[in-house]
């Protein structure tokens, strides 16, 4: 026997001699560090999620300190039927906006009924509330009122209802950020002003969102997340402690080392400083979880023994000896796990992991001393008995099929795992803040009601800058802004845009004596700052344009505000508003969107990464660590097969179930690896000694660590896995998210460990017993038929998901409809005129004959003859396309009469100096891209396509083309090319689209955009001519040299 | 027999075919010459002027695979009276049919794959006078057969009348000491330039190569020279053309952005030992560089066994060239081009050629030629003193 056992026999005879110090001491310990309990706080604060280096809220902040440091609160009125713009409602409103100044640090109240409304009146402009105080509202007025309030832009889609069904109360609050209640505190006051409102005015409904309530809900999700899951939690351990141990002092005993866990690592967290959040008030959970492993190993091995006729102390000891080294193996694996955690980029994730890997250091100091000392003072009654055979009976049952099966086994595992495994990457990865909560939360069923009803709660900012103090009133910057707007305006998913040059517009029609026709941007500057002046002096308190302006009037800011949109499609949307701006804008203006909407999109993706590492690192140092407790490199390596592949496997059952996940995966991997190592340290440290020690055969030894930790394994996987299954009876998504995955991740663990890794050691480990020969031909064997389950499984895996695999068919068969509908055209001969136009308008000329010949099978053949410019006349360009592989190119020069052939790599340069590329006037042949397809969607006023292809070659100068497609005739409509970098740089349009007596399409001109540097090239088609007696005869280097 | 050719061939010109395009262009371009040094030899100017036309008259029918092309060329030169020349580029009639094309008249024929010179090309006299590149040829009477098949390409050529060399006069430059009397040449062959040359070549693409065995049997366009008896000052050098054979070998290769070529001849005759020439390198293309650009960087290492002291003008040198394609509407072009000498390691010749369009009609070339570090015993040493720079703008219509 090792050192190490008669370490734990000289502790437990050390303990039970010491029983008073161990109490006190431990007592003391746990006081001492729970103490530090009445320090925790709760951080509601969405900003807490996100890293002070997180580039996305590095770049919110900044853009607040320009505007307003400030967070909303969005009162929304429903009235129960028909509409706000009745006397009573409206009157409620004016009387509600004047309450919402009292909400605590509110800064600015904005509502239909304090709108400043402008209007000329003779020379002068009038600025005035759209609903004045002792407004006698009579019908007329209330129809202006509606009339005005549901055509302003800057009230409509936001704080009206285009219907009239629905207002909204948008109220600024700037936080000092003093006392940690000053958001609850806010939220309290609009909740108590809500519930009133309601009262005085029946057949109104209320609802509340905005960020100040997002705060709120976290807050309060954490709170009921502890008041219900931790209860929960322990009404479970009671059920399957009672079944498993039997008796009523051993689960007092397993209780107290519990509680004094949780309390002890809740309690350093205070002294820490560390604050309470979603995320974080599960590790209570976690950590009971955890450490009832702990206690249930040691007191099962000790009520066996006692079951065997041992005495109690006798049994203490050995207990102790023979639990000592597994369970500081795996408390110390789980904390690796959970401390990795740190590697995560949202700070409550840290904390969820240093809590609980406190926990766990406890859970087990606590195991080794109070528990063994507890246990010896209180009485246990274990019936002698023979009950454990009937396990044991059932264990060996099992392990036999195993080894009778374990090929049978393995492959299967193997299949599984890779048909799972690829199934991963296909999860989308979703973060609309609003879905962090369930339905039972009051903020999730307001904002997603009035997201339906009125506006959207996802916003986007843009600080465009003009580059100078004073410029936001310059045309062309206004025209910049206004263009973006209505740029923004157009996208699909935007419900509303709050720009300045709305007020402009305005003014200048309020200006020019409320003539409509002069609704537009000023056109001269001083015009532009006389108007704004004019508006801002007239602007009662609060309301100025300082949250819109920023101080030198240098810039404004553009809100964009989505639907309730897929991360995924709001990034998209964000991307092309960005895009537009690079596009379009001048420098000062190219800014990226910035809001919390955008910090929460990126949160999983950057959790993802960073964890990537932590997790990594976890990985190694388990394994090392497995390594010396098994102390052979074989079996550690051997062991990492079945901590990772359950990981794989529930992750992949998630991808083809729920298939969206937010930032939580990120950190099921580390949480749960440190957790599934478990089973496999105490399967093989049982399986080695059986080996080492008893000199067993594999078969043998695999049926010993069944008998031996079967039983108690599959009652921690079962303990652990409600203890994470609790967790999905969170409000809070993350913390459902993360329990589910981790449950399940654990069963499969359990699984694994019972099929596969007996299944893996029985064909790895009997090499000794086997000649080499035949051990050889078998591990070969065995290496092939995994292999072939491995590509079936690939294959199989392909096939899943049809929607995304289908978006390529589609896009195949589309290309596919093109190609076909204009097949069978034979030849055709075209006159072409290539003009080339410059940036500044600057016209040269080109002309050409281009004779083609349809090629069935493979690629079209083309030859181009210059007849202009005069010195390039007869030089000819012979082009064989094929559909596979390199084209063949050959160029003619007339005046030495040579034919040189040229190399196709060219096919990304300009042809003839125009926008055209070789690769643009080449035949598009189907098996040169890959495809993509997007949508239906409209093209020139038909029912059309819109597809993604991707050049295959190398070579080409794109990553992508964006293609328009009509399904009547098949006509490609447009191109978008997307350069190297992914940007766009041209643009192709087919116009005029002509049939010709062949049935066959052909466009008029296509026109070539660069939008790069600015220039065109038109080719237009001219005297088309199909099907003339030309074949491949005249497409050879003979007839290159007779072309004229 | 000739009469009867030409009256064949104006009735083509001017037989009414329906379908036919005539097209009627051609070129006019004003060259000057500027030569950095004076001239040792004499003092003649430091600068000519050359005024070329090119008319060119074509004629196609039946989807092209009927041409009849006439091009006249004329170049007018001050002060060099023998740099005044008439020549027809091209009076020839094409006709082609699925496996056959048959080709009458005066015309031009391009073989080979290489740049810095081109040994396998035999068909046509080189124009020396019009440029010292060797890429101007004169108008060569062929009557020329070619058979397509899937299996390469069999061309078989009769030609029936020799043209002399052009060389400089007594005004030109880019001469060597001694005149060479073109008045009066001498030929091996009693036939002298009326001697029959028969010419064939098997040519075939491969997948990416492409290569071409020729034979050529007949009147060597590359001169000998003897001392002049007829002149007593001085002394000119008589031109002496020999029958010569010449078997032929090129290949190209294309890789990527690769293109590795090889021409080699062997000839034989009476007055010279058989001696095998080759030029063998590659070019390497980068495309669509910085915004569009093509760069192409050619090396081939020219080889000629007769060595040095001979007419080889390159016996064992090395070529390294550069073309770049500003690929613009204007499609502006630099083409820079050096040979060393791989013995000496010295930089022998140095050429750079730009071009630029105008616009649709006028273009502008600039051209320059440096030759250094020459030997008495090498053949560019009767040029050392002659390097240039020319400018020449061109009208094309």
């Amino acid at each position: 026997m090792s050192t190490k056992n008669d370490l734990g026999k000289k502790w437990g005879e050390w303990l039970l001699g010491h029983r008073a110090l161990v109490i006190i001491l431990s007592l003391l310990t746990i006081g001492l560090a729970g103490f530090g309990a009445k320090n925790l706080t709760m951080r509601n604060d969405y900003r807490y999620f996100f890293g002070k280096e997180n580039p996305q809220r590095i770049a919110f902040e900044q853009f607040q300190k320009v505007y307003a440091k400030d967070d909303s609160v969005l009162i929304a009125i429903q009235p129960t039927k028909g509409s706000v713009f009745n006397k009573q409602t409206l009157l409620a409103i004016q009387d509600l906006t004047k309450k919402a100044w009292q909400i605590p640090f509110s800064t600015r109240v904005d509502s239909i009924t304090n709108f400043q409304h402008t209007e000329a009146s003779e020379d002068d402009l009038v600025v005035r509330d759209l609903v004045p105080k002792g407004a006698a509202l009579t019908s007329s007025e209330i129809e202006k009122i509606k009339r005005i309030s549901t055509t302003e832009p800057l009230l409509r889609n936001t704080i009206i209802a285009p219907d009239g069904r629905m207002t909204a109360l948008n109220i600024r609050v700037t936080l000092p950020g003093k006392a940690l209640d000053e958001g609850p505190q806010v939220a309290a006051y609009v909740r108590e002003l809500a519930s009133k409102f309601e009262a005085e005015n029946p057949g109104h409904k209320v609802y509340l969102t905005g960020l100040v309530m997002l705060n709120t809900a976290f807050n309060e999700a954490a709170i009921k997340d502890m008041g219900t899951l931790i209860p929960l939690m322990y009404l479970a351990i009671i059920v399957i402690m009672a079944f498993l141990l039997k008796s009523f002092f051993a689960v007092a005993t397993t209780f107290t080392v519990l509680l004094l866990s949780v309390a002890g690592a809740m309690g350093i967290a205070g002294w820490l400083g560390i604050p309470i959040t979603p995320p974080s008030s599960i590790a209570p959970t976690v950590i009971l979880t955890l450490a009832i492993a702990d206690s249930v190993h040691i007191l099962k091995s000790i009520i066996t023994l006692m079951k065997k006729g041992w005495a109690k102390k006798e049994a203490i000891i050995e207990g102790l000896r023979v639990n000592l080294q597994p369970v500081f193996l795996t408390s110390f694996t789980t904390a690796i796990g959970f401390l990795s955690l740190n590697f995560s980029d949202t700070p409550p994730f840290n904390d969820l992991g240093n809590i609980t890997a406190f926990g766990v250091v406890f859970a087990f100091l606590l195991s080794i001393t109070l528990l063994p000392v507890m246990t010896d003072l209180f009485p246990l009654k274990v019936k002698k008995s023979a009950d454990g055979e009937n396990a044991k009976n059932s264990m060996s049952g099992f392990s036999a099929l195993i080894v009778k099966n374990k090929k049978p086994v393995l492959l299967t595992t193997v299949f599984i795992t890779v048909f799972l495994g690829l199934q991963v990457p296909k999860i989308e990865l979703n973060d609309q803040f609003i879905n962090y909560f369930d339905e039972s939360v009051a903020f999730r069923v307001d904002s997603d009601h009035v997201s339906e009803n009125l506006t959207g709660i996802y916003q986007v900012n843009f600080n465009l800058q003009s580059g100078e103090s004073q410029g936001i009133s310059a045309p062309s910057y206004l025209k910049k802004v206004e263009e973006f707007s209505l740029f923004a305006r157009s996208i699909k998913g935007v419900t509303h845009v709050n720009t300045v040059t709305d007020i402009f517009k305005r003014l200048n029609k309020n200006m020019h004596g409320d003539d409509q026709t002069y609704y537009g941007l000023p056109d001269r500057r001083d015009l532009a700052a006389q108007y704004l002046l004019l508006y801002e002096m007239s602007l009662p308190y609060g309301l100025d344009l300082n949250n819109q302006i920023d101080v030198d009037k240098s810039g404004t800011r553009v809100i964009v505000t989505l639907d309730n949109l897929e991360t995924k499609d709001f990034i998209a949307i964000n991307k092309k508003l960005e895009d537009w701006l690079v596009a379009n804008a001048p420098i000062s203006m190219q800014v990226l969107g910035t809001s919390p909407a955008i910090m929460f999109s990126h949160i999983t993706e950057r959790n993802v990464r960073s964890m990537g590492w932590g997790t990594l690192l976890a990985f190694l140092l388990i394994s090392l660590t497995l390594v010396f407790a098994l102390r052979s490199w074989k079996y550690g390596l051997i062991s990492l097969l079945p901590n990772i592949i359950p990981a794989g496997i529930a992750f992949g059952v998630w991808s083809l179930t729920i298939g969206q996940a937010g930032f939580a995966i990120a950190v099921v991997t580390s949480v749960t690896l440190g957790i599934v190592v478990d089973d496999t340290v105490h399967f093989l440290s049982k399986y080695v000694r059986a080996r080492k020690e008893q000199g067993l055969s594999a078969e043998d030894a695999v049926t010993y660590s069944f008998e031996t930790v079967g039983s108690a394994l599959i009652a921690t996987s079962v303990i652990l896995a409600s203890g994470f299954g609790i967790l999905m009876f969170s409000t809070f998504k993350m913390n459902w998210t993360l329990g589910a995955l981790s449950a399940m991740t654990i069963m499969v663990a359990l699984i694994i460990d019972f099929t596969f890794l007996p299944a893996l050691l029985l064909v790895l480990d009997r090499k000794k017993e086997k000649n080499t020969s035949s051990g050889g031909n078998m591990n070969f064997k065995n290496i092939t038929a995994s292999l072939v389950v491995g590509f079936l499984a690939m294959g199989l895996s392909t096939l899943v998901k049809a929607e995304s695999k289908s978006s390529q068919v589609r896009g195949l068969e589309i290309a596919k409809s093109i190609d076909k509908q204009d097949e069978g055209w034979k030849n055709q001969i075209a006159d072409v005129q290539m003009i080339l136009k410059n940036k500044q308008g600057q016209e040269s000329k080109r002309a050409m004959k281009i004779k083609t010949l349809e090629v069935t099978g493979d690629g079209d053949k083309s030859l181009t003859t210059f007849k202009t410019p005069r010195d390039v006349k007869g030089t000819s360009f012979l082009s064989f396309s094929h559909t596979k592989g390199n084209d063949d190119q050959w160029l003619y020069l007339p005046a030495l009469k040579r034919v040189k052939r040229i190399s196709s790599n060219n096919k990304s340069g300009p042809f003839m100096g125009s926008q055209f590329a070789y690769e643009d006037i080449a035949s598009q042949e189907v098996g040169k891209y890959t495809y993509n397809f997007i949508k239906d969607t409209q093209v020139n006023g038909l029912t059309g396509h819109l597809f993604e292809r991707y050049p295959i070659d190398e070579n080409s100068g794109y990553t992508k083309q964006i293609v328009w497609v009509d399904n009547k005739a098949w006509r490609v409509h447009k191109v978008e090319f997307y350069d190297r970098k992914g940007d766009l740089l041209k643009t192709l349009s087919y116009v005029g689209y002509k049939k010709y007596p062949n049935q066959k399409w052909r466009p008029s001109v296509m026109q070539m955009v660069n939008h790069q540097n600015g220039k065109k090239t038109d080719l237009v088609w001219n005297n088309y001519q199909f099907n003339t007696s030309i074949n491949s005869r005249d497409f050879d280097k003979n007839a290159l040299k007779r072309v004229k | 027999m000739y009469r009867l050719f030409y009256i064949a061939f104006i009735l083509l010109l001017v037989t009414k075919v329906a379908t036919a395009e005539s097209e009627f262009s051609g070129e006019v371009s004003l060259e000057n010459r500027y030569f950095v040094n004076k001239d040792p030899l004499s003092s003649r100017d430091q600068s000519e002027t050359s005024l070329v036309l090119k008319p060119e008259y074509s004629r196609s029918w039946d989807q092209d695979r009927k041409v009849v092309t006439v091009i006249p060329y004329v170049r007018l030169n001050s002060p060099d009276n023998r740099k005044t020349s008439f020549d027809l580029r091209e009076a020839s009639i094409v006709s082609a049919w699925e496996k056959w094309e048959l080709r009458a008249g005066i015309s031009k024929v391009y073989w080979g794959v290489t740049e810095s010179q081109h040994l396998v090309d035999v068909i046509n006299q080189t124009d020396s006078v019009s440029n010292i590149d060797g890429e101007e040829k004169l108008g060569q009477p062929m009557i020329n057969t070619t058979y397509l098949s899937q299996h390469g390409n069999i061309d078989l050529f009769l030609l029936p009348y020799f043209r002399e060399r052009t060389f400089a006069g007594k005004n030109g430059r880019l001469r060597g000491p001694l005149l060479v009397d073109t008045d009066n040449p001498l030929y091996e062959h009693e036939d002298e330039e009326r001697h029959i040359d028969y010419a064939a070549r098997y040519s075939h693409t491969l997948f990416d190569i492409d290569l071409g065995f020729s034979y050529f049997r007949g009147t060597d366009r590359d001169p000998l020279f003897t001392t002049s008896k007829l002149s007593n000052v001085g002394g000119e050098l008589r031109p002496f053309y020999v029958q010569t054979e010449q078997a032929a070998l090129d290949l190209q290769y294309i890789y990527k952005d690769w293109l590795f070529k090889f021409e080699g001849i062997r000839k034989d005759s009476h007055f010279q030992n058989s001696y095998i020439a080759s030029t063998a390198g590659f070019e390497y293309s980068f495309s669509n560089i910085f915004g569009g650009l093509d760069l192409g960087v050619i090396a081939e290492h020219l080889y000629d066994e007769r060595g040095v002291g001979s007419l080889a003008a390159f016996n064992n040198h090395t070529f390294v060239g550069s073309r770049l394609a500003l690929n613009d509407e204007l499609s502006t072009e630099l083409l820079v081009g050096a040979i060393f000498n791989n013995e000496e390691g010295d930089l022998n010749s140095l050429r750079v050629e730009g071009s630029r369009r105008i616009n649709e009609n006028w273009k502008w070339e600039l051209e320059g030629n440096a030759f250094l570090n020459s030997k008495p015993d090498q053949l560019l040493h009767s040029f050392r003193d002659d390097d240039y720079l020319q400018f020449s703008i061109n009208y094309y219509f």
